[in-house]
């Protein structure tokens, strides 16, 4: 099975100059947990994840810090750099394990260099779920 | 392949009683997006995720109230009750079957009415990536 079979398109994205208080409001409607991150210049610069930030709550120490961090931090500031890719073409066992040793949710899918697609662990579910796999 | 061959024991839990705050503290010194909250007996009774987080926080308007809110609420406030559960003996397409209708990412193992264990979508891509070509798990 490739990655072709069973990832999904039509990305939900969010720029770099998003607040973080804006991020949070994106996760909480859209109930996704990792967006890619594009400049103004609609290239993927990198991924925020409800993790990302709710790690950087953990570090606020007092209310004055987590009020900076929601309205006053960007989502660029919390970003993870642009991940490694999955292709199109690839084995569905192969992208599985390099999710797993990469420690990572979610695999966005690159062609020549355009972003094309997701392929997350729910996608492999879904699959096992359908005895595809 | 059944549950136990992939499941996760020595779980991470919480009371009902505790707050959001210490439950934001293992969820992130843990790195796990779901806590099992059990009762003083050691039951399941339900789950509290970094999604419940979010919308708590999402749900706060007022940046200077978001401190007295996580200290201030209740795990039993936000968790997600009676989370559905599975037996150690069960078949990993099945239980994969009921992550997908249940939209979780998580299945906490009952043996006996007791939390044996946990298995989460990354053990089943686990059990994917160590398949062998063209065998069915």
């Amino acid at each position: 099975m490739l990655v072709s079979d069973i990832m999904r398109t039509n990305l939900k994205t969010i720029g770099t100059d998003a607040t973080v208080s804006e991020a949070v409001d994106t996760f909480a409607r859209s109930g996704l947990s990792a967006l890619p991150v594009l400049d103004r210049h609609g290239r993927a610069v990198g991924t925020c994840s409800t993790r990302d930030i709710l790690e950087a709550e953990a570090r606020c120490t007092d209310q004055l810090a987590r009020e900076l961090l929601f309205d006053r931090t960007l989502v660029l500031e919390v970003m993870q750099p642009w991940p490694q890719t999955a292709g199109p073409q690839e084995d569905v066992r192969g992208v599985a394990r390099r999710m797993l040793d990469g420690k990572v949710k979610r695999l966005f899918v690159e062609d020549h260099g355009a972003l094309v697609g997701v392929i997350s662990q729910t996608d492999i579910v879904a699959a096992v779920a359908a005895a595809r796999v | 392949m059944r549950v136990a061959d992939i499941m996760q024991t020595g779980l991470e839990t919480i009371g009902p009683d505790d707050s959001i705050a210490q439950a934001v503290e293992i969820l992130a010194d843990k790195h796990i997006s779901g806590l099992p909250v059990v009762s003083t007996r050691g039951q399941l009774i339900g789950v509290v995720s970094t999604t419940d987080v979010l919308q708590l926080l999402a749900e706060t308007s007022e940046p200077e109230h978001r401190a007295a809110v996580l200290e201030g609420t209740q795990v039993a406030d936000i968790m997600t009750a009676k989370p559905i559960t599975v037996a150690p003996d069960e078949d990993i397409h099945e239980a994969a079957r009921q992550m997908l209708y249940g939209e979780i990412h998580r299945l906490f193992v009952e043996y006996d009415g007791t939390l044996v264990g946990v298995v989460t979508q990354s053990d089943i891509v686990g059990a994917v990536a160590g398949a062998v070509p063209g065998a069915k798990l």
